[in-house]
């Protein structure tokens, strides 16, 4: 524990990287390039939202990643994990807590409600109202909740995992464009392979499979904040690459179809996500392929297009085609 | 919308295909056959658009095909069976449908297929369709409205003008390939969109936008610079107004298609209403003509001439046909002894010793035998009325005929020369009178005829064939008339050409040299100028939208005064026996040798008189004694010179100069008859030009006399029965001869509209020098281009180091990828780049790698570790197996520039 303490280098990044992504495979299948933009988002410090069906793992990766972070601080009443299924008659203190009268000492003592962990589990985060979630959204952005006029810091490895199914829409509130520039990636899940699927199948009554992941080495709480830091300090963010993210959003601005262009913020979340995905691709610095691989889970649920216009996708290609053509070209000059 | 733009290839192809077949093909049907290859090609590649083969194959496959059928079509030609089986014509046939089938299909296939797997082969498939398109209609273009004749005569025969329908195809055109363009959405299928159909559609893109302006734009360049502007002003500009027999003719023309159903195919050239025709059109057109064949005595005269005139050709027979001529048809006359013939509009030759004649009705009886020994029609009908009261003809003008207000020419060739066998006419057909002007002449030098009149010789007669004088066959006789243009300019030679002549021998002394410059608007078989012309340049036309030809003359005019011409011999010294007996060989008959007699006693001369006093003195008689007319009795006569002479001596400039001629040759004085223009000196006014007009068509006679040669000697009746002429129009004149004066070189400082910068020429030599230079141009910029690329290719081992080695070695490995085919498509990042080659070459991805850190991270690269890896990606490189690709690419002096 006391190694933990030192500053991390990059290849003390990259090993923690590396363990999470291992146990997160191994717990879901088939679901490898989800994991490694969860791990992402994890060490970017960036909220992700998933948008898939039902029962295709998205409880299980989120489960499996609040297993990996070990709580060694135990007596806080943070767990590393915790899960609230969102539901129209839900109320904001439902998920930030509630101020109690305590008759022994005749005052108010707040219970920390389920967003006090570390790794928390939103589901069908748009099944609930909007003053729950504005409530959500002051906890994902502050990192605090506020009950009473007191305002409760949350833990600093505060990472929430939000999802919302893409079909069943009846009765739901969907989230305001606000609160979706909040998360850093809305990642849209396929179904898993054929591969991948008999695998969960046999995997599924193997004990002893359950008990190895148990095995696999997990991760500090603390480790993820000093990865965090570390990635800051140490990965380059070359000046042409912030005049590339700028002059895309520009772009994308510019658009004749773009109604609605990508914010300011979500180039500034957008950074530190460039510089872990260096690190995974054991780099010190950030290239446009970083770019690249992540633009699309970053700005396409920040974009609205005109009314029954072409595909998000495309737009932000043919935006941030030439533009990364550019740098790719000028540093070879 | 989807289906449209899905068939819209197909549509279009189609339409190509039944053109360019109707085009070229003799058979009408065969183009329904073109349109089906297009069909069956498009069904085919409906089905197999995705068929695993190369373009290549494709291609090779189409045109295997291609010979193939070819060679099948061919067979059925090469032996006798087939035709003993099917009859020859079906085997033609089926073998033009074969081959229409086949090249449609298979070069549908093998263009679309291109379209569909590389999106540039679209642009090829547009310009083919432009082309073709193109070739179809471009003697349309030329201003001939009657082509293509397949799409026009279809239209002519009902009726229908399809100036219009021409104009909407052009249009329409236009607007297609710009709507195309302006969408960019010609082509562009990309190997991977098989699933897109076909296409002149297909998925957009924006990037094609610029260089479809840019297409469009050296389009419409490059028609600014090919249109034969010159033609459409001229074919607009003849169109355009309808000058009097513009619309007579159209009416004609229509009129005998529609009576007649369609004419044979052979004809489809002629009932074009194109009126550049119009003065210059080939007489024997006229004669094939069906309306032109029926003769047309004028239906009131019907019974009388029931009995078809032995005179005439068989063709007569069918003359009854009341108004089968589209002449009588348009303008019926009500005069019942009128003259159909004064309303022939046609300036042609042919058909006029059968057209003109209007069997007088009290003249019905046919009388054989009385043609000219020549065997030639000499004069128009029979008629057994040498000297009648006035008749109907001359003394009743038809009230349709509009012209005949203005003097009529001496003969029918006014507007244009007859060829050698052509001979002056004694008929009055009162025609091509019109102010039209024919030439423009530009003297020089100062002159001033002592006659007050300008001749303009163009031929000669003085051949006596029994009734007149016709052009002699024989050398030896008047060969001082030009018979060909001029070849050579004033700067090729200083000497003059001949053009044909001979020289006569004449005293220099009396005459003055007169340049002069003649520019003919109407076409002319030989060149003429003011009498006697000595020498002829040719000369660039100064405007060739007016001018059909222009030539320099130098003339010998005439300056000794008359007086002075009394002492002249008539005729010349080294003349045989023969030729004096031919120049004054006339009529047999004795009145002439009696009257001429008669003159001479009058005016105290006798049989040895000086020549000049003796012709002056029958001049001077024929002036006091003539009336002039445009019409005369006479025309008809069958001596037309004996009946005006001793008959009512009322005529025109055919009479009097014959009757001239023979009385010149009875008092002893060779004489001729020439032809040409004669204008009035007063025409000319104070300027250096003169206007010939096509009423100015004349002929006169001319007496020889040694020393002067051929000299005019013209009658002019005192009496006229013709209203004086109004004038020639001095700023049409003025105008004219500044246009026909040299331009380029010395433009009239009065004039500051002349030297007008012909933008379109200009352009035109621009482009002629692009093009001269772009194999140059090409070939250096190739050359340099390979220089830059060895130098690329050398720099590592020369150790040339930039400020970032892994720079240098990063793309001299790039470089040599190229070479192999691989390079970077846009939109791939560098290090996708090297994932994608990483199991050819894996150094490449940390050679990128190195690279990268050193530009967008921090690291310091060092020399060694990426030349290291060079060395390394260099081997691995080399290592790839090389097709015969790889040699092309290395000549390929641009693949360096693929890199990125």
């Amino acid at each position: 524990m006391s190694e933990t303490r030192k500053e991390l280098d990059l290849a003390g990044v990259a090993d923690i990287i590396g363990r999470l992504q291992n146990r997160l495979k191994f717990a879901v299948k088939g679901r490898d390039r989800i994991v490694d933009l969860v791990v992402l988002g994890l060490l970017a410090d960036g909220h992700v939202l998933l948008e898939d069906y039902p029962g295709s793992g998205k409880t299980t990766l989120a489960k499996a990643l609040g297993d990996s972070i070990i709580d060694d601080i135990a007596d806080d009443g943070i767990p590393s994990f915790r899960r609230i299924q969102f539901t129209p008659d839900l109320l904001p203190s439902d998920i930030t807590g509630v101020s109690i009268f305590d008759a022994d000492s005749s005052s108010f003592q707040f219970r920390k409600g389920p967003l006090f962990a570390y790794v928390v589990l939103g589901d069908e985060i748009n099944r609930t109202s909007p003053k729950v979630q504005a409530a959500m959204l002051e906890a994902m952005a502050e990192k605090q909740v506020t009950v009473d006029n007191v305002s409760y810091a949350l833990n600093e490895v505060f990472y929430v995992l939000a999802t919302q199914n893409p079909l069943d829409l009846s009765g739901t509130y969907p989230l305001p464009v606000a609160q979706l520039d909040r998360f850093l990636f809305k990642i849209r899940m396929d179904y898993i392979d054929r591969d991948s699927e008999i695998d969960v199948l046999t995997t599924r009554v193997d004990r002893t499979k359950q008990e190895a992941m148990e095995q696999l080495p997990k991760i500090f709480r603390a480790e993820v904040a000093q990865a965090r830091e570390a990635v800051q300090r140490l990965v380059k963010i070359h000046p042409a690459i912030n005049e590339a993210l700028v002059d895309i959003a520009r772009a994308v601005r510019a658009h004749p179809l773009v109604m609605q262009g990508i914010s300011t913020r979500s180039l500034v979340l957008l950074a530190p996500a460039l510089q872990v995905a260096a690190v995974m691709r054991n780099r010190d610095f950030v290239t446009e392929d970083d770019i690249l691989w992540l633009a699309p889970y970053v700005f396409e649920h920040r974009m609205a297009l005109s009314p029954g216009n072409g595909h998000v996708a495309k737009v932000l290609e043919e935006c941030m085609a030439p533009i990364l053509e550019r740098i790719s070209q000028s540093v070879l000059k | 919308m989807r289906l449209l733009e899905r068939f819209l290839p197909v549509l279009l192809w189609s339409l190509l295909a039944w053109f360019c077949t109707r085009q070229l093909s003799p058979l009408g049907w065969s183009a329904g056959w073109g349109v089906c290859g297009v069909l069956v090609g498009a069904f085919w590649l409906g089905r197999n658009k995705t068929l695993p083969v190369r373009t290549g194959f494709i291609w090779f496959a189409c045109l295997a095909l291609a010979v193939a059928a070819e060679r099948i079509s061919h067979f059925g030609l090469q032996f006798s069976w087939p035709s003993l089986m099917l009859g020859s014509d079906r085997v033609i046939g089926l073998s033009l449908c074969l081959r229409a089938l086949v090249y449609w299909a298979c070069g549908f296939v093998a263009i679309r297929w291109s379209c569909l797997r590389r999106p540039l082969f679209s642009l090829l498939e547009s310009a083919i369709f432009c082309l073709l398109m193109l070739w179809i209609f471009a003697g349309h273009q030329q201003g001939f409205i009657n082509r293509p004749f397949f799409f026009v005569d279809p239209i002519w025969g009902r009726g229908i003008d399809p100036t219009p329908l021409f104009l909407l195809v052009g249009l329409s055109a236009v607007l297609v390939v710009a709507l195309f363009l302006g969408q960019g959405q010609i082509g562009v299928t990309a190997e991977r969109e098989v699933d897109i159909p076909v296409g002149f559609t297909a998925v957009s893109r924006p990037r094609w936008r610029l260089w479809n302006v840019v297409l469009l734009a050296c389009l419409l360049g490059g028609l600014f610079v090919l249109l034969p502007a010159q033609k459409i002003r001229e074919y607009s500009e003849k169109y355009g107004p309808a000058d009097g027999t513009t619309p007579t003719d159209e009416r004609r023309y229509g009129k005998g298609n529609q009576k007649e159903g369609r004419g044979p195919s052979g004809q489809s050239g002629t009932p074009t209403p194109n009126p550049s025709g119009q003065p210059a059109r080939p007489t024997p057109s006229d004669s094939g003509l069906p309306s032109g064949s029926s003769p047309t005595p004028d239906p009131s005269g019907t019974p009388a001439s029931a009995s078809p005139t032995p005179g005439k050709d068989g063709q007569s027979g069918n003359s009854p046909t009341p108004a089968s001529d589209g002449q009588s048809g348009s303008s019926p006359s009500p005069d019942p002894g009128g003259t159909p013939a004064s309303a022939s509009p046609t300036p042609g030759q042919d058909g006029q010793s059968e057209r003109s004649p209007s069997p007088d009705p009290s003249s019905a009886s046919p009388t054989p035998g009385q043609h000219g020994p020549s065997g030639k029609p000499p004069s128009p009908n029979p008629s057994g009325q040498p000297s009648g009261s006035p008749s109907p003809s001359s003394g009743s003008p038809t009230p349709n005929d509009g012209q005949s207000s203005s003097p009529p020419p001496p003969d029918s060739s006014a507007s244009q020369p007859p060829p050698n066998d052509q001979q002056p006419k004694f008929s009055d057909s009162g025609k091509s009178t019109k102010n039209q002007p024919v030439a423009v002449v530009v003297f020089k030098d100062d002159y001033q005829p002592e006659c007050l009149t300008y001749y303009f010789r163009q031929n000669a007669f003085s051949q006596f064939n029994g009734i007149k004088l016709v052009s002699s066959a024989d050398v030896r006789f008047d060969r001082d008339i030009p018979v060909q243009h001029p070849t050579h300019t004033r700067k090729q030679s200083t000497q003059g050409e001949l053009a044909g002549m001979q020289l006569l021998p004449v005293e220099p002394e009396n005459f003055k040299l007169i340049s002069s410059r003649v520019a003919v608007l109407s076409q002319h078989f030989r060149p003429f100028g003011l009498s006697n012309p000595v020498a002829f340049w040719a000369c660039p036309n100064p405007d060739p939208a007016r001018f059909q030809k222009a030539f320099e003359v130098d003339s010998l005019a005439l300056t000794l005064p008359y007086q002075k011409m009394v002492a002249l011999k008539p005729g010349q010294k080294s003349w045989t026996v023969s030729e004096w007996k031919h120049y004054l060989e006339g009529p047999s008959d004795k009145r002439y040798a009696k009257l001429a007699d008669q003159i001479l006693q009058e005016n105290k001369l006798s049989k040895k008189s000086p020549g000049f006093a003796k012709a002056v003195a029958i001049k001077l008689w024929l002036d006091e004694h003539c009336t002039y007319s445009l019409k005369s009795s006479s025309a008809q006569s069958s001596d037309p010179v004996a009946s005006f002479l001793f008959g009512d001596r009322t005529g025109y400039c055919v009479f009097t100069s014959h009757a001239a001629a023979y009385l010149y040759r009875a008092a002893g004085v060779p004489a001729r008859i020439a032809e040409g223009y004669a204008v009035p000196s007063a025409n000319r006014g104070s300027g250096s030009a003169l206007l010939i007009r096509e009423k100015e068509a004349h002929s006169w006679p001319e007496v020889y006399f040694e020393g002067l040669g051929w000299t005019a000697l013209d009658v002019n009746p005192k009496k006229s029965l013709v209203p004086p002429e109004d004038q020639v129009d001095p700023g049409l004149q003025q105008m004219l001869g500044d246009m026909a004066r040299e331009q380029p070189n010395d433009p009239p400082p009065d004039s500051p509209d002349q030297p007008h910068l012909n933008l379109q020429e200009l352009f035109k030599q621009l482009l002629m020098q692009l093009l001269a230079g772009l194999p140059w141009a090409l070939g250096l910029t190739a050359l340099f281009l390979l220089g830059v690329k060895v130098a690329r290719r050398l720099r590592p081992h020369l150790g040339w180091h930039s400020d970032d080695p892994s720079l240098l070695f990063y793309q001299a490995t790039l470089d040599r990828l190229a070479d192999r085919g691989y390079w970077r498509r846009t939109g791939a990042s560098r290090e996708a780049f090297a994932e994608q080659l990483h199991s050819l070459v894996p150094s490449l991805k940390a050679l990128t790698v190195l690279h990268l850190s050193s530009r967008l991270g921090a690291a310091q690269v060092s020399s060694a570790q990426a030349r290291d890896l060079w060395k390394a990606a260099q081997q691995e490189v080399n290592r790839v197996p090389k097709t015969w690709r790889y040699y092309v690419r290395l000549l390929n002096p641009v693949s360096w520039w693929s890199v990125k």
